[in-house]
């Protein structure tokens, strides 16, 4: 093989950056095959520097706009630690409820908006609201839905404002509840059921392509683990999540603006492939069924199965939903304050997994409650030197095709982490028409 | 009437869409009107935008102005930049969703879009002193639209 090669895909996402595709190849020889992240970078950690225990919550959800949920509660779990605050068993259940939600919206909005496009060789989903707007409307139906738990638990979907450090500051009522899980089974479920059918037709259509790597999730003894659990490795096992520094390894590269990790190897993969691969045995029947219906087995190793795990957990979300909702119903609703009176101030961890992948705060607190040092380390940073050492077994396999084909797969393997480059601001571009 | 924020208030002007919401309600004008701040969840306009009602989006655009300029369109009176390339859904914006929600019937006929021209769109809280003054003149635009609605 002696092909040259010279892919350069810029993808410009609003003012804030980009992440660009690069990839070089000199004579059959590959040079480079990296994403390139052009993203400014965002000194949260700084803006945290000297703030209360009540204001750190708050500004670590503005971080992401899609993702402000999951900061949150980790945020919340940080500082907790960090203060000695205790929650009670109904706050934890409400606050796996809002991660359901999370999850299931973050993973039916990139199933059905960036990996089905991708599938069906349409390019993106605006051609698909014309010929099938039917599933369009059923992800934007379930995408609601997802919200509505945020709304109900949370006061506000996007934005969560009744979550606070030790607690809720309001209580859903079990009416609310009660109607949340009418629509939980009435709607969520044949949507859900219809989704796997929609992904079972579409899965002859996703790239095969293996890369044995490290996943890494959290791992828990009770349910399938995303509110907290311990860090797990599929090459070394289960530590405590105040090993999170020895599992990440943050380190600089020239191509990207966000850092990159590594752990036992030289990379690893977060996400829901990440979540199957150590957990699958935590879900329930529904998504363990769909999970075979739409062939992810485990110890998948097929980067591109994230869009389908992604789905199958979906289904765990929505039916563990009603259960933690039939469990508050059941020991019955208390109007708690929150615990808001430290017993100590130090260090404190949150280790939550968020729709792509493990997400870490940690804070250092000084004895009058205000932040001295502060650490996050976000999923997509975690997937990037992933992502790379994917791109580099992927080329070569392809090298063949078209380069057209070659830059779409690469695409695709991207999307298929649906990383998050730029999110935090959101503007309109605009020519008035003469 | 519907008056719908978008954007986020820790990257300067790009909160413009937020202080509305605040100034409104300091105020208190606007009796009646239901407040919405969708912040930067753009497809959640599919969800807010009410075909019976009179719906304003307001935000921070590129519109080639001066920082502080407020225009006030339709959404057929402006070409909106969409982005079909996406890398990942956190790149869906309301140009983006504008598109969705008109190809699938649910763009109402009464929707107006109130852009604000921005000057800094980097991270820290609050507005620049241009996009500050503006706010009025939003709502003095709002004002005018819901009485052409009486």
């Amino acid at each position: 093989m002696t092909r040259n090669l010279d892919i350069n895909v810029e993808h410009l996402t609003r003012v804030e950056g980009h992440g660009n595709i690069v990839v070089n190849m000199k004579e059959g020889r590959l040079e480079k095959a990296q994403l390139e992240i052009v993203e400014a970078p965002r000194y949260f950690e700084a803006m945290l520097k000297g703030r209360s225990f009540h204001e750190a919550a708050i500004i670590t959800s503005r971080i992401c706009g899609i993702c402000s949920l999951g900061h949150q509660i980790t945020s919340l779990k940080a500082t907790e630690q960090a203060l000695g605050l205790e929650v009670s068993e109904q706050t934890v259940l409400l606050r796996k409820l809002l991660i359901h939600g999370a999850t299931m919206q973050s993973n039916v909005l990139h199933a059905y908006f960036l990996a089905a496009p991708d599938f069906l060789k349409v390019g993106s989903v605006f051609p698909l609201v014309a010929t099938h707007p039917e599933v369009v409307l059923r992800a934007l139906r379930m995408k609601k839905l997802a919200n509505d738990i945020g709304d109900v638990v949370s006061g506000r979907a996007v934005h969560p404002i009744t979550p606070v450090p030790g607690g809720f500051t309001r209580i859903p009522t079990a009416a609310e509840l009660t109607e949340l899980k009418r629509k939980l089974e009435e709607q969520m479920m044949p949507d859900l059921i219809a989704t796997v059918e929609t992904m079972k037709a579409l899965a002859g259509e996703i790239p095969q392509f293996e890369r044995p790597t490290e996943f890494i999730s959290l791992r828990s003894d009770d349910d399938y683990a995303l509110y907290d659990g311990d860090i797990c490795s599929t090459d070394t096992g289960r530590v405590p999540d105040s090993q999170y520094r020895r599992m990440t390894n943050e380190f600089v590269v020239p191509h990207s603006t966000s850092k990159h990790c590594k752990a036992n190897r030289s990379s690893y993969f977060v996400g829901a492939l990440a979540r199957w691969n150590n957990n699958h045995d935590r879900l329930c029947d529904l998504a363990g069924g769909a999970a075979e219906t739409l062939g992810l087995k485990p110890g998948c190793c097929n980067p591109y199965m994230n869009t389908i795990a992604q789905v199958v957990e979906s289904a765990h979300c929505a039916v563990d939903s009603v259960a933690i909702i039939d469990r508050l119903l059941q020991v019955g609703l208390k109007d708690e304050e929150p615990n808001q009176e430290p017993t100590r101030y130090g260090t404190g961890i949150g280790a939550t997994e968020v729709p792509r992948g493990i997400l870490y705060h940690e804070y250092t607190y000084d004895k009058q409650g205000r932040i001295t040092a502060a650490n996050c380390i976000i999923p997509t940073g975690q997937n990037l030197e992933n992502i790379d050492d994917d791109m580099k077994k992927l080329v070569p396999e392809i090298v063949d095709r078209s380069k057209e084909e070659i830059t779409s797969w690469l695409e695709m393997l991207v999307r298929a982490y649906d990383p998050c480059i730029s999110c935090s601001v959101h503007m309109l571009d605009v020519d008035f028409i003469e | 009437m519907k008056v719908i924020a978008a954007g986020n208030p820790f990257y300067g002007d790009d909160g413009v869409g937020a202080a509305v919401l605040d100034a409104i309600r300091t105020a208190g004008v606007l009796p009646g009107a239901e407040l919405v701040d969708i912040h930067t969840d753009a497809l959640a306009l599919l969800e807010h935008l009410e075909q019976g009602a009179v719906n304003v989006v307001v935000d921070a655009a590129h519109m080639g102005l001066e920082p502080g300029d407020v225009a006030a369109f339709g959404v057929d009176e402006v070409r909106m930049r969409i982005r079909k390339d996406h890398l990942s859904v956190h790149g869906f914006g309301l140009a983006e969703a504008f598109d969705i929600a008109r190809q699938l019937g649910k763009l109402p006929p009464r929707t107006l879009i109130v852009g604000v021209e921005p000057q800094r769109i980097e991270i820290n809280q609050g507005l620049s002193p241009a996009v500050a003054a503006a706010v009025p003149r939003v709502i003095s635009i709002i004002k005018a639209e819901v009485q052409s609605d009486d």
